[in-house]
Formats: structure tokens, sequence, C-alpha cells
């Protein structure tokens, strides 16, 4: 039977959760790396025993771990980010030109084929590629001196790379979002980049239609049709079909339109879920009920799915990169929350369980489903 | 070259696969805060970039250097460290700080106020009160009322207050509130502090606010 492995990324260290395919007994592991900060932990696709994991402080800055053992153990790995060049700057919260300076690794995204291969998004917003399996990292600054650079600026949580989308059917596309500049692709590996913002519209913007600038929180794309993708965006749920190159609005009956994640079905390609959150000023969800909502046209049709979760007195936030699926025949869905809680649903999102309470706030989620 | 001793915190002797609180490295002369990161990194270099920053060499801001209970954090990194450190008698301290360190300087307080009879500490929005009985004769301040200023406020002889002021007003302050009542502010943000200073002014406070029996069991001249 097959197994499946949530790896848990919180304020305070990795959690490894783990069940059987029916998906309803789990065994919770110790916390790894203890007390630190894990922004997030991902393995290979290539190699499902090779793990990358964002290890982070205030006090020690950051440090990359790899296992290559499945999280058995673990060895630190090169954790040198130095931009590319001339770092340049960006646009501070003021307005006023700021320096780019290295802050942490929001998200690792290992290469489909090659362990040894991963992409680090990082704060401040740039991104990074290893081939030695994390020794040495190397910035693909194309995307950060494309032109657009100077005028990106930070969003409340820092100006952070934190979403990669490899095109599994073109190994030179990549999808990229920052928060708070947009969404940019490549389509010669990495080399150039253009801004795909069009069709994006935030109204607490000058330009509301600007070419960047754009607070998007997330990003998903489903492997059977990878010129579709989804975004949840600061206000605004968005929807692509040509890549990137226009994006129409698919909030549609949703509650708010705020909100963080945004994951899709693994076998249904227009199921997707949200969690809508009540306002950017508030980070709880509205009328303390927390509900996740399931698209089954591909936007604009929502239904809440509440069965199992809190329908009273709940005020937790669902952060970015903090909702994943499995690969089962019935899809698996997991998201966790700033209060520590990690719901699974074994029934794509019909009824959820919590698989544990009282972790620390959870920064994010990813599942492995092993044969 | 030297044997240096050095005490890591907790997490990064984890990353550095080392058990013992404390590490031994041999150290290139002249042995200085730079030197001895140095060899610490090339023997564990794990820990690059976790105590000081990969490019500019600056110390990560919520990090201390101490050592032969002085704060060297401040100093030239190639200044040399003290000969108690060079020998091995004494080892550098890498210290994780907590709000930049005004846990250090409560410690310190609080080793001074052990000095006298009958005092407790209690603590309060990020300040400190150091009682006698149930009478207060220092604070901790830490930027008390948003001054910018971490100090320590005691009750000086009439007038005192401001002669100190107007001897070293980089020093001294005039603390909000208590100033009008007799009491001095001593800077703690300053690079150096003389805590024979700190002590002889807690001394004296504690002479002029505790109960005559209790003030009559220290000894201090001219009060």
């Amino acid at each position: 039977m097959s197994t499946v492995r949530v790896l848990v990324g919180t304020r305070k260290g990795v959690f490894v959760l783990t069940s059987d395919g029916k998906r309803e007994k789990w065994d919770i592991s110790e916390p790894a790396f203890a007390g630190w900060e894990i922004y997030h932990m991902k393995a290979s696709p290539a190699d499902p025993n090779r793990m990358y994991a964002s290890q982070s402080s205030g006090w020690f800055g950051q440090v990359v771990q790899r296992s290559d053992d499945g999280g058995k153990s673990w060895t630190p790995v090169g954790n040198k980010f130095i931009y590319d060049g001339d770092a340049g700057t960006h646009q501070w919260y003021d307005g006023t030109p700021h320096p780019w300076e290295f802050k942490r690794v929001w998200h690792f995204e290992p290469s489909a084929t090659d362990p040894d291969t991963v992409y680090a998004g990082v704060e401040d917003a740039a991104l990074f590629k290893t081939t030695d399996g994390g020794a040495n990292w190397t910035e693909l600054s194309g995307l950060r001196k494309h032109g657009s650079g100077p005028r990106w600026q930070p969003g409340a949580g820092g100006m952070c790379l934190h979403t990669i989308v490899q095109d599994p059917t073109n190994p030179e596309r990549i999808f990229i979002a920052i928060s708070a500049a947009g969404t940019f692709r490549t389509d010669d590996g990495g080399a150039t980049w253009k801004p795909i913002n069009h069709g994006l519209v935030s109204a607490q913007m000058p330009d509301p239609r600007a070419e960047v600038g754009h607070c998007v929180h997330r990003i998903a794309l489903h492997k059977s049709n990878p010129n579709r993708l989804f975004m949840q965006k600061h206000w605004d749920v968005m929807r692509t079909d040509n890549a990137g190159d226009s994006w129409t609005e698919v909030s549609g009956n949703l509650p708010t339109d705020f909100g963080f994640v945004i994951d899709i079905h693994s076998h249904e390609p227009e199921t997707i879920y949200v969690v809508p959150i009540k306002s950017d000023s508030f980070h709880f969800p509205p009328d303390g009920q927390l509900r996740v909502y399931r698209s089954r046209t591909g936007g604009n049709e929502w239904e809440p799915l509440t069965k199992g979760l809190p329908q009273s007195n709940c005020y937790v936030n669902v952060l970015r990169e903090a909702m994943a699926v499995d690969s089962l025949d019935e899809c698996g869905v997991y998201f966790g929350t700033t209060g520590g809680q990690v719901y699974a649903s074994a029934d794509a999102g019909d009824s959820w369980n919590p698989i544990v309470h009282d972790l620390p706030p959870v920064l994010s989620v990813e599942v492995q489903t092993l044969p | 070259m030297k044997t240096i001793r050095v005490v890591l915190p907790g997490h990064l002797r984890t990353i550095a696969r080392e058990e013992g609180s404390e590490v031994t490295l041999e150290v290139a002369e002249p042995v200085s805060i730079q030197s001895v990161l140095d060899a610490l990194e090339s023997r564990y270099p794990a820990l690059e970039g976790t105590i000081r920053d990969h490019v500019t060499k600056k110390r990560r801001p919520f990090l201390r250097f101490f050592a032969c209970s002085e704060d060297l954090s401040h100093d030239p990194v190639d200044a040399p460290l003290p000969e108690a450190v060079a020998s091995g008698a004494e080892p550098l301290l890498v210290v994780g700080a907590i709000a930049g360190g005004t846990t250090s300087l409560l410690e310190r307080l609080d080793k001074i106020n052990a000095r006298f009879p009958e005092t407790s500490r209690y603590d309060q929005a990020g300040h400190a009160g150091f009682q006698v009985r149930k009478k207060v004769f220092a604070y901790f301040l830490n930027n008390h009322h948003g001054d910018g200023i971490v100090g320590l406020a005691c009750k000086v002889l009439p007038g005192d207050n401001q002669r100190l002021i107007d001897s070293d007003p980089a020093k001294f302050y005039m603390p909000a509130y208590v100033g009008s009542r007799g009491w001095v502010g001593l800077r703690l943000d300053t690079k150096k502090i003389d805590w024979d200073e700190v002590a002889e002014l807690m001394l004296g406070s504690y002479v002029l606010c505790a109960p005559k029996t209790l003030a009559r069991a220290v000894s201090i001249p001219n009060v």
C-alpha cells in the first residue's frame, strides 16, 4: 500500500506526518531543526529520499539542510546566496531606493529530473539555482535585472520570491511569483524573463493595472495543462489559459477573495482549492469559520467545504506555502494553520480531520506520495 | 599559534556537530575576533554565514561576543583579544542576544543588587525596578516612553543629579518623572560601561532609600 508523507515546516522546526494510503492513522515525528524557522522543505520528484530544507533564524541567518535518506539524517550544505554583480536597489516601503539584501530562502523547487538541481526563491526577491546538490548557489540574475527590478517593493511579509513552478512539459519554461512585484516567466531556462501580469488589477496601487507591483500570493499549475495557471492574488483569484500572457478573475461567489493558498486536485485540472481570509488587515477567516472553498469548474463557481473544520471561534490564518495535495486515486488535500493545526482530507475536500492540533505556527506543507 | 577556547550557542553546536559546550581552535597570532572566526569557519564550514555575513564579514546583529566579563561586540574585529583569551585561560563567548543585549545588562545589575541586604527585582514592560523591601531604589529603563535610552536611574544627594549631568552629559541624563525628585540617569547603551561606577551609584541610592537599619549595614564613604 502507498505511504503518504506530509512535510510540515513551522516557526520552530520540521514535523513529518506519515500514514498509509487510507490516511486515517498518522505517525507524527519529533521535531527536526527544533527551535528554527523552516520556511520550506521539499523532496526531489526524481529521488524521494533527497530533501532540501530552508532553516533560518534571526540570530544565525540562513542554513540549508539536505537529506539523502528521506529525512533520517541531514547535512548542512551551501548557504552562500550572493547576488550577481552590483546588487542595485529596489523600492523601500516609503518609495525610496533600498539596496538588495539577502534575508532568507522562502522556497525550494527541486528539478523534476535531477536531484542535484534545485531552484531557490529568496528574500530580497531573486532566484538562485544549484546543480551540485546545494553546495553552491548561483543567481539567475536575468530575472532581477530584466528592467523592472528597481520598481519592485516589499509586501507586508517582505520582498520575497515565494513560488517557483516548472512547466512539466518544457524544462526551459519556469514561472515565479514575487510579493509585491507580480508573476514572471522564462522560456529559456532562466536566462531572460518577462512580467506576465496583464489582467491583474490591484486597486490599492497608483496604477491598478501596472506591469509590475502586484502582490501575488501563490500560483499553481496542473501537469496536464501547463498553459493554465491559477493565482491567489492579495485580493482576487485569477486564471490564465495562455501561460500568463493574460489573466481573468475567477473569484465568483467566494465570500472574500483575499487569501494566500491555492492548489489544484491532482487528477482533476479544473478542481481548485482556496481558503478565503477576511481581509489583509484581519488575516483570519470570515465569521470565525474555517472553510476551504472548492471550484470544480476552474473558478467562478465555488462551494464551501466545512465538514470537520471548526465553524465557530476560529481565527487562524493559512499561509501561502501551507497547502498541498497527494497523488493517490482519491486525491488527498492538506493544509496547515498559524494555530498549529494540520488538516487532511482523504476525499478531495468533502471531509476533513486534524492530523495534529498543537504544532508551532505552520509555514509550509508539502506532500510525498510514496509507492 | 595559540590555542583558543570558544563557547558557541547550542544551535550552532548542533550545526557544527559538536556536543561539548566549548571548542578549541589553533589561531594564528595576533589573536582577534576576526582571526578566531576565520579559524572557526575553517574548521566548521557549516558555520559560515551564521555568525557574520559571508561577504561583509559584519557580525550578525543579534549575536554578541563576550570575554572576561566584557562585551567585545563593538570593538574592532582586528583588535587583540584580552590576554586571558589569547592564553586560553578564558573562553571567547558567542552569545545570542535578547532585545539587543539588555538581558546581559540586567544580569550584571542583578549581581550588584545581590550585594545589598533584602533586595529584590520586579520586571515591568521591558523595564525593571530594584527594591529594598518594598521601596524602589533603582530603575533599569529600556526606551522609557520612547526616549531611545537604555539606562539606570538612581537617587542621589540633592543637586547632584544636575552636577553629574553637567559634568558628563553624554553619560548622565535627567530621567523622566523621578529626575525632579533628585534622581539621575546613567546611560547603559554606551560603548564602555564603568561597572564600578554603576555599583557606586546603586550603593548610594540604596543607602538613601533603605530603612536606616539596613542602610547602616552597608558602608559608603561621604554619604
